[in-house]
């Protein structure tokens, strides 16, 4: 039978090791409070997207009203924004219900490897697929609607196009934010 | 999985392994910190001859005493010396548990290394075997040293 001094010492060694338990866990709690935070920028993205689309399926009736564009174009406008609101809803879902300061590791990094692969293939397969005959209709239809003076083409589409470029470059800037937070989180992870 | 993931998996299931042996051995937390990166740096360098024949855990046990106990070592050589402090993190608390393993430190701390490598390992519920495999002495041998470390602890507890 062990003497009283060694089973002693060996409750104390377990008391070191559950000490050692919770630095871990303290460090690990730490990593997930930087995750979430880099979470946020994700959470900014969405929502900016949410408004943007909420604030065309306000004003693209406005416009088919006053006569801006046709009223196919703008049902069809507003039919792209619900499409777009849903992909977002169902690309960030995994994010938002994955709790970050709980969840575990893999978990995590299977979610935001998921949204790393679709907000790829969102920007760079959907929205030029989207965007390009969006554009090209409604220059057409902005001519049609918007050019009684026969102006040349190019002085009326020009700013439709400067204002989809200015566009562009903004939803890109977003998608690269998000993007790089889940890259920063993953990077973490494997850290 | 290329070494350094299995590097990082290491790390990471033995770290506390690794933590507590470097404590064991050490006198103040930059020394702890000191010890656990130089295991880590053995361990990196020792990974490619690993080759599973042992337990993992055996593996980073002996490099781990054999990383303390040599750098102790070479600290005498040196005839430097190190303040005997407890000014490390993990003991720096002043609940019950704290000094539950102030206490541990402070008895293992009198033993000799390679006697506090044994106690260490038998404390940890490690066969006579595989203690005998981490020191490179046989199993009998372990047995004979662990009565004569058990005895001089219960010397020192009654002092």
């Amino acid at each position: 039978m062990e003497d009283k001094d060694m089973i002693e010492m060996r409750q104390q060694l377990a008391f070191l090791r559950e000490k050692l338990e919770d630095q871990q866990i303290v460090n690990d709690h730490l990593m997930r409070v930087s995750m979430r935070q880099r979470s946020r920028d994700i959470k900014r993205s969405e929502h900016f997207s949410y408004r943007m689309a909420a604030l065309c399926l306000v004003i693209y009736p406005l416009i088919a009203w006053a006569g801006v564009f046709s009223f196919t174009f703008c049902t069809v406008t507003c039919l792209m924004m619900l499409f777009c609101i849903g992909a977002t809803i169902y690309v960030n879902r995994p994010v938002n219900r994955t709790d970050l300061m709980t969840a575990d590791l893999a978990t995590v990094a299977a979610v935001m490897k998921r949204f790393r692969k679709h907000s790829y293939y969102w920007m760079f397969y959907v929205t030029p697929t989207l965007i390009i005959p969006w554009l090209t209709w409604a220059c057409y239809e902005f001519l049609e609607h918007n050019n009684p003076n026969n102006l040349h083409p190019a002085y009326i589409v020009t700013p439709l196009i400067m204002g989809a470029v200015i566009g562009g470059f903004i939803g890109y800037r977003r998608h690269r934010t998000s993007v790089q937070a889940a890259e920063d989180i993953l990077e973490q992870i494997e850290k | 999985m290329n070494n350094e993931e299995r590097f990082v998996q290491i790390v990471r299931e033995q770290r506390q392994t690794i933590y507590t042996v470097c404590y064991m051995f050490a006198k103040e937390k930059e020394e702890v910190d000191d010890l656990f990166q130089e295991t880590l740096i053995n361990l990196w360098k020792g990974i490619d001859a690993f080759r599973n024949e042992s337990k993992v855990s055996t593996w980073v046990w002996r490099v781990a005493l054999n990383t303390c106990i040599s750098a102790d070592r070479k600290k005498k050589a040196r005839g430097e010396t190190v303040p005997l402090s407890m000014n490390i993190n993990l003991y720096s608390d002043s609940d019950e548990k704290s000094l539950q393993i102030q206490q541990l430190h402070k008895r293992i701390g009198r033993l000799g290394l390679v006697d506090r490598a044994i106690i260490l390992l038998w404390l940890d519920n490690l066969s006579y075997d595989e203690i005998g495999a981490i020191v490179g002495i046989s199993a009998k041998n372990v047995s004979v040293k662990l009565v004569r470390i058990r005895e001089q602890l219960k010397q020192m507890s009654n002092d």
